[in-house]
């Protein structure tokens, strides 16, 4: 007996629906579970985890001593230390996350343009929109259960070994999804147009980018040379995501003005900047602008 | 079940594609009725794969009208209604055949019967085995079931059989004889000849990008010349006789070869005439009727005219 479809399909144009999104996304989910990427991801996270636990509980175990030896009052000490450890092991996920991203969403338009694997979904009746929405969705799903999972767990640790709790670790969190958002926003629209290899190299360099740029905007405001500090600014324009990566910074780092607190102003992995509205609309927008882009150059594509 | 009888599956006119410098498409024309099986033959590179992929919305003309299903190839309640079967592609691996076809039908929006499809395509053993496990023939035949999910009026397939054995290809053979009793449309690309000839009852030839012949299997199979046969004959008097009524009466040089009677075809008393004239000479006549080609001394004398008139070529062999 000859299968019968009972709905009947009546649409004339491409009508947005959403279950088929949910179905991309889940396909890139089954993806990451058959393919272990989650597996590996969840693994190496747990391994992390442990290190960076053992790290806190050894340096916590010695720490009394050395600050009485360095003359300081160990209750102005004790915070700092634990916000240095945990803005290290933040900065770590964060980057091991962003790989995570890229890595996943590289192979994107082009790669699976080339293989073969997007041509018999592309077309079915499902908008290119759709099918990018879905699939970065998935990808953003993947990265988003591991950012919770590696960050709870360096908060949880910080908190049970140095007795640290960082004030805002949930908008901490926010903004390190919405660093890989912007993250994978970056690839969506390189892999539209450039190979995963260039799309993987372009991605990871402009994070590099903003990172270096951040870096030289921070020791540029404490030597205060202004044109360090404009450099740094220009490059946090052109790739906003060091900045998200400091916002979530602001959630972690201690909220008492200590004696202490100008140290947390510098370090290798960013100075804590407050979340500010017009930082976080310009991430906003230029994650929609790079998605919207990246969507116009595939709806035009030649499969 | 068959398929409510719409005129035409395929429009298309004057279209045209290039890629870069490229000329990949100019000017075809093109009208496949729906309900037919439809064969488009080439060699690589004449522009197959490119109007398959036009026709699935996959790649957009430069110009040109175009039509499929009565709608245009991008909309979706067209797609909806549209199989495909790439010439090259790629299912994830990491799915087994059964999932893929529930994923396919997720997105097509209609329930389908994945193991009967499965079963169809003879891979019931093999559904829950995932497709990175699977044979080139398997993957094959799962792309034809992934082409077959949501029950399409209108089947693309591009090269389905270039990786399958000769059974295989003989279960293919018949399957698609099956969807045109469904009255399902089936657009065929391919190069094996045979298959075409065996399948299709309608047939286009493309070479750099032009057709160079459209019509019925029947009507491009026939050749330019008429033919009686009336048996051998030891008297090659009444041959001669024979051959003189027809340059006479046709004003055609007539041959005559191991009982076969012929002359170039003029018009269509051409036959009639020569059946005519071998009874009034005494011979008994077997059959008649225009000369038959097989399609591939169709295929190989078009591709020598082809040739032949392509500007580039003549330019070079000057």
């Amino acid at each position: 007996m000859r299968a019968e479809p009972t709905a009947e399909v009546t649409r004339s144009g491409l009508v947005w629906r959403t279950e088929q999104v949910f179905t991309l996304a889940g396909a890139t989910w089954r993806e990451g579970l058959r393919r272990r990427l989650v597996l590996v991801g969840l693994v190496l996270a747990a391994a992390f985890l442990v290190l960076y636990g053992l790290g806190i509980f050894f340096i916590f175990r010695s720490l009394p001593s050395e600050a009485g030896s360095a003359g300081l009052d160990i209750q102005d000490f004790r915070p700092l230390v634990a916000y240095q450890l945990l803005s290290f092991g933040t900065f770590v996920a964060g980057f091991l996350g962003i790989m995570i991203i890229v890595f996943s969403a590289a192979g994107g338009i082009t790669g699976d343009a080339e293989s073969g694997l997007l041509q018999t979904i592309v077309v079915r009746p499902v908008s290119r929109a759709q099918i990018l929405a879905g699939r970065s969705l998935g990808f953003f799903g993947l990265f988003f259960v591991y950012v919770v999972v590696v960050a709870s767990g360096l908060i949880l640790l910080t908190f049970g070994l140095a007795g640290f709790a960082p004030p805002s670790p949930v908008e901490a969190v926010v903004f390190l999804a919405l660093q890989g958002l912007l993250i994978l926003g970056i690839a969506t629209l390189a892999s539209t147009v450039l190979s995963p290899v260039a799309t993987g190299i372009l991605a990871l360099m402009a994070y590099g980018l903003s990172f270096i740029g951040g870096v030289v905007e921070q020791i540029g405001g404490l030597a205060q040379s202004s044109s360090a500090e404009l450099v740094g600014r220009i490059v946090g324009f052109l790739v906003p995501s060091d900045r998200l990566f400091r916002m979530a910074l602001s959630g972690l780092a201690p909220s008492d003005e200590g004696p202490l607190s100008v140290a947390q102003s510098f370090g290798p992995f960013g100075a804590p900047m407050g979340p500010d509205i017009g930082g976080i609309l310009y991430a906003l927008v230029y994650v929609t602008v790079c998605f919207v882009v990246a969507g116009l150059i595939f709806a035009r594509k030649d499969l | 079940m068959p398929h409510p009888a719409t005129p035409t599956a395929v429009y298309c006119a004057s279209l045209t594609k290039a890629f870069g410098r490229v000329k990949a498409l100019s000017a075809v024309d093109l009208e496949v009725e729906a309900g037919s099986t439809y064969g488009f033959l080439g060699p690589n590179g004449a522009g197959k794969s490119t109007l398959v992929k036009i026709l699935t919305g996959l790649v957009r003309p430069d110009s040109g009208e175009l039509q499929v299903l009565g709608g245009k190839p991008g909309a979706a309640a067209i797609r909806a209604k549209m199989g495909y079967l790439p010439e090259h592609f790629r299912f994830p691996p990491w799915l087994t055949g059964r999932e893929l076809l529930s994923y396919h039908a997720n997105l097509v929006g209609t329930p389908a019967d994945v193991d009967w499809l499965l079963g169809l395509l003879g891979l019931k053993e093999a559904r829950d085995r995932r497709i990175g496990t699977f044979s080139k023939g398997m993957q094959q035949r799962l792309g034809l079931a992934q082409a077959l999910v949501g029950n399409p009026s209108l089947v693309l397939l591009d090269e389905p059989t270039s990786a399958l054995d000769p059974l295989g290809r003989l279960e293919i053979r018949d399957l698609l004889h099956q969807l045109r009793e469904w009255g399902t449309t089936v657009f065929l690309n391919s190069h094996l000849l045979t298959e075409v000839e065996q399948v299709c009852n309608r047939v286009a030839i493309i070479r750099n990008g032009s057709i160079l012949a459209e019509g019925s299997l029947s009507d491009l199979l026939a050749g330019p010349r008429a033919e009686v046969r009336i048996g051998p004959t030891d008297a090659p008097a009444r041959i001669d006789a024979l051959l003189a009524a027809v340059k006479t009466e046709i004003g055609r040089e007539a041959t005559y070869e191991a009982g076969l009677l012929s002359t170039p075809y003029v018009d269509a008393l051409t036959v009639p005439s020569l059946v005519r004239l071998a009874v009034r000479e005494g011979f008994p006549v077997y059959e008649a009727g225009l000369e038959k080609r097989s399609l591939e001394e169709t295929f190989v004398q078009l591709m020598e005219e082809g040739r032949r008139n392509d500007p580039a070529v003549s330019e070079h062999a000057r």
